[in-house]
């Protein structure tokens, strides 16, 4: 019971990093597609570059390490049995999710503020930093636990 | 009893005395200050567009016209189609009246009444698709406007400063509310008047409205299209 029990608890490293890796390639994807697009229309005049200089530190960080790792595991042979902990998985699924959603909400509701869009890009960065550091965390502590585990 | 009458009466006296000091000196702070004529930008800074009123449009017909006739069929015009606010300057010779900045469409016509006085994007109230992803992905362009009409009989040129939409909104602060008396009972014989077009436009949501230099239409045009240039010549 105990070992069925520690196994459910237990997912493969593999799987868990192809999924986080996804999660950040989809919102990160729209988020480039989004700003892409108001770049030509002019959204920004002459201030596209303020714009652009926001959203890339706000994912470009995270993005970098995850796909690191994920092109460094890529050409090594990894064991398939590497077993990552669950609970740390859902945690940093969890906090992407949650950031992601907050930076594609600060960006797709610029139509409902009054004023100028880039304010609220500044603004924004009083919940986005925090937000960004626990995801950092978290991802940082479940790619070194990952990595450790493939390694026993 | 005559003491105590004696006393009342310089009691009463001092009291007079004192609220007679008090009475002159409230006086003196109420009285009005008079403001100095502030001046507007002299040459004007270029315009995108101008035009000359013709003198029979602003003269008196039936007595030596003054400046403060030209102001009178000006603000009469102005009123008429919805120039409410205004702002008066000093400018060498006569004055300079200033509307307040206002949006206009392509064709310079004014913006209807519920974005005319608007100049900031404004968000969307509720959502609908369309209008939600245009406000997403594109600007919101916009376009302002300010007429100065400059009154003087001295012949003028336009300097090379550009003004910034900032400044032209500022000058409805900066200037006086009315004509001073001082300069309207001047006589102003072949009135001389031009209207100065300051139109300014806003490309992308991010960056302020710069100076269209040149419009796209003519001083003239502009004040056809105001419903300025009607209300001068009734």
């Amino acid at each position: 019971m105990g070992g069925t029990g520690k196994m459910s608890a237990q997912i493969s490293s593999d799987s868990a990093r192809k999924c986080l890796v996804m999660l950040w390639l989809i919102g990160s994807g729209a988020l480039f597609l989004i700003f892409i697009i108001q770049s030509i229309g002019q959204k920004y005049g002459a201030r596209v570059q303020d714009a652009w200089g926001w959203l890339l530190p706000t994912i470009m960080p995270t993005l970098s390490l995850m796909v690191g790792v994920l092109v460094s595991n890529a050409g090594m042979p990894q064991p398939k049995t590497g077993k990552s902990d669950r609970f740390i998985f859902f945690l940093a699924l969890g906090f992407s999710f949650a950031y992601l959603t907050a930076v594609i909400s600060t960006v797709l509701v610029q139509p409902f503020v009054k004023g100028n869009p880039l304010d609220l890009f500044r603004m924004s960065s009083l919940w986005l930093g925090p937000l960004q550091g626990l995801v950092a965390a978290v991802l940082g502590v479940f790619f070194i636990k990952a990595e450790r585990s493939a390694n026993n | 009893m005559r003491n105590l009458h004696g006393q009342l009466l310089l009691a009463c006296l001092v009291a007079c005395f004192v609220m007679a000091i008090e009475g002159c000196t409230n006086r003196r702070e109420l009285a009005p200050v008079l403001l100095k004529f502030p001046e507007f930008p002299w040459p004007p800074p270029e315009a995108s567009a101008s035009a000359v009123i013709p003198a029979q449009s602003l003269a008196n017909p039936k007595s030596v016209t003054t400046f403060d006739d030209v102001n009178r069929r000006l603000v009469g015009a102005l009123e008429s189609t919805g120039y409410l606010e205004r702002s008066y300057f000093a400018v060498p010779g006569g004055f300079a009246l200033a509307t307040r900045m206002e949006q206009i469409k392509a064709s310079g016509e004014p913006e209807d009444a519920a974005h005319r006085w608007i100049l900031e994007r404004q968000p969307l109230q509720k959502f609908e698709l369309s209008a939600y992803l245009a406000a997403l992905f594109k600007a919101s362009p916009g376009r302002y406007r300010v007429i100065v009409f400059i009154a003087t009989p001295h012949p003028f040129s336009q300097s090379d400063d550009s003004v910034t939409s900032s400044d032209a909104t500022d000058w409805m602060r900066e200037g006086v509310d009315q004509l001073p008396v001082e300069v309207g009972q001047r006589h102003f014989d072949n009135p001389k008047c031009t209207a100065l077009i300051y139109e300014f436009t806003r490309t992308s949501d991010v960056t302020a409205p710069e100076l269209s230099n040149p419009s796209a239409i003519t001083g003239r045009d502009h004040l056809m299209r105001a419903g300025i240039w009607g209300g001068l010549a009734k």
